[in-house]
């Protein structure tokens, strides 16, 4: 069993498509975060404003004392900045991320009050990002081996990387679920009631007209344990798969609409690509053109780099106007 | 056969590390009670929680800040402060960053400070069976004052104080200061509908009295 599973995953990897989109993705979610928290930064990582903050464990066994880093913060943030930005471009490699990871649990360890699941599952999905080879697209450059077995190796570890990914995720629904089965409220199909009814989270002015109609409450109750307690066993077969992943979106979306935790959702959405090879991404993509080419609603065939071109485009308009927004709410108003 | 060994090695390593990961992260069960010792090295390093809502608060909370003129009995000021940033960040939604960072700060301060209640609360009752007697009230009211008084939390807390102070114009020179946490019940799912019980019942949870010079004294 053993040898059969050195061999299968060091012959190829082939999530290698995904790994590189999400790493392209998690590197914009993480410089639109440096400005965000940039105006809040005194309060934050400072230290200097009413937050009491705690030492940073990591840093005191680095021998790097927690007081010298919060007094210094912005040329510590600046470099937090240029590693991320470095590894957007895919410069440095496997040395960049797992720098990236340093400084991110550094930084989640600076300020740890405002730190939520999303940012929890975010270190870990970054610590198995560093043994991950996300170069072969979206990179400067790629990864050249000259010895097969160096290229054998690092296959099987980032096939390594992306199952613990999966594990992780799997593990979080099944603990996740534990918990709420030995909850009162969840297994009497009332908690949503609850959870809707904090105006901490109150995402809508619909939540509390939501939370009174007793038949949706039992309704997203028991599917959100549904869906929690049968990811881990399910996801791993092809039939099930696409349906899980689905559900579980659909849920990540009402919790980041209903609840404004848009950012701790946005992980776990992105997170959910992992399940999918780069033949399945594929395929995906193949159907899609062959049902644009039946339904002759477009002159000229679709290439799969103009979709990847588009698409891009629309992500890179949508995040600047973002942070043109922030810019602007930040440092001009 | 040197990459297949290095393989082999790997694979132990991932073992051994979603061994431990399983260990240390399900619910308190027989192997990591008798691990105890081991699971602050692990969470020092993979600390993770995964409980998102079991339960859900049942309760919406509040925090007061009173500030009592030294010099004039009359002249009292009362500010409650979680409920506008809760509105504030409701409002400006989604782009409700500040809002919504402050709401973390504060609300996982009283949270943090709930929380070492009843840890402490557990540790009186351990220490009782153990030393076989019971703590007197006054006992039991140092421990807990202690215990709150030197979380950052109820530190980060008391310092805000000074900036409610400030957006209100107050000398805090001049004032007592008096924070309080209450809770309000959500009403039961069980009587949603019931016009009757829809009034808000509020609990205080804890009060303290301090000036900023560190002579705080628990007052109920």
């Amino acid at each position: 069993m053993m040898k059969k599973l050195l061999n299968n995953y060091s012959t190829k990897f082939e999530y290698s498509f995904y790994c590189a989109l999400f790493r392209v993705f998690i590197a914009l979610f993480l410089i639109k975060d440096v400005i965000i928290t940039n105006g809040l930064k005194n309060l934050l990582y400072k230290g200097v404003e009413f937050y009491i903050p705690t030492k940073s464990f990591l840093l005191e066994i680095l021998s790097i004392d927690t007081n010298f880093i919060r007094n210094n913060f912005d040329y510590f943030n600046i470099l937090y900045l240029i590693i991320i930005i470095l590894y957007l471009f895919g410069v440095g490699k496997k040395f960049t991320a797992f720098m990236l990871y340093i400084i991110f649990d550094i930084m989640q360890q600076l300020n740890s009050v405002t730190l939520n699941g999303g940012d929890n599952l975010l270190k870990f999905i970054l610590l198995y990002m560093v043994f991950i080879n996300s170069y072969e697209y979206f990179s400067i450059s790629k990864i050249k081996y000259k010895n097969p077995e160096f290229k054998k190796f690092d296959n099987f570890i980032s096939n390594m990387g992306v199952l613990s990914i999966k594990l992780h995720l799997c593990l979080v629904y099944f603990l996740s679920a534990v918990h709420k089965i030995n909850a009162d409220v969840w297994f009497n199909g009332v908690a949503t009631y609850y959870t809707l009814s904090l105006e901490r989270f109150r995402g809508t002015t619909f939540n509390l007209y939501i939370a009174k109609n007793a038949f949706i409450v039992l309704i997203s109750t028991y599917m959100t344990i549904l869906i929690e307690i049968s990811y881990p066993f399910l996801i791993w077969f092809k039939k099930t798969r696409k349906i899980l992943v689905i559900l579980a979106i659909m849920l990540h979306i009402s919790i980041s609409i209903l609840m404004m935790l848009l950012d701790f959702q946005v992980v776990f959405i992105l997170v959910q690509g992992f399940f999918f090879s780069n033949k399945e991404i594929l395929l995906t993509i193949n159907k899609i053109k062959n049902f644009q080419k039946k339904t002759k609603k477009m002159s000229n065939p679709i290439k799969l780099k103009n979709i990847f071109k588009i698409s891009g485009i629309w992500i890179f308009i949508i995040i600047m106007l973002r942070v043109m927004y922030l810019l602007i709410k930040n440092y001009l108003l | 056969m040197i990459r297949k060994i290095i393989s082999s090695i790997s694979i132990l390593i991932f073992v051994f590390y979603w061994m431990t990961t399983l260990i240390f992260v399900s619910p308190k069960n027989y192997l990591n009670i008798n691990l105890l010792e081991y699971s602050d090295l692990f969470n020092s390093f993979f600390y993770q929680k995964w409980v998102f809502f079991a339960p859900p608060p049942k309760t919406n909370e509040r925090l007061y800040y009173t500030f009592e003129n030294k010099f004039n009995s009359k002249d009292i000021q009362i500010f409650e402060v979680i409920e506008p940033i809760t509105k504030a960040k409701s409002e400006n939604n989604p782009f409700n960053t500040e809002e919504d960072l402050l709401d973390y700060v504060l609300s996982n301060s009283i949270n943090n400070i709930r929380e070492t209640v009843i840890n402490t609360s557990e540790f009186i009752k351990y220490q009782e069976k153990k030393l076989n007697k019971k703590f007197t009230e006054l006992e039991k009211e140092k421990i807990y004052d202690s215990e709150i008084d030197n979380s950052s939390r109820f530190k980060t807390l008391k310092n805000y104080s000074k900036n409610v102070a400030i957006k209100n114009n107050i000398n805090i020179n001049n004032y007592n200061i008096k924070l309080t946490i209450s809770l309000i019940e959500i009403v039961p799912f069980s009587e949603r509908n019931n016009i009757i019980y829809i009034c808000k019942t509020e609990d205080m949870y804890i009060s303290k009295s301090f000036n900023l010079n560190n002579d705080e004294k628990i007052i109920k």
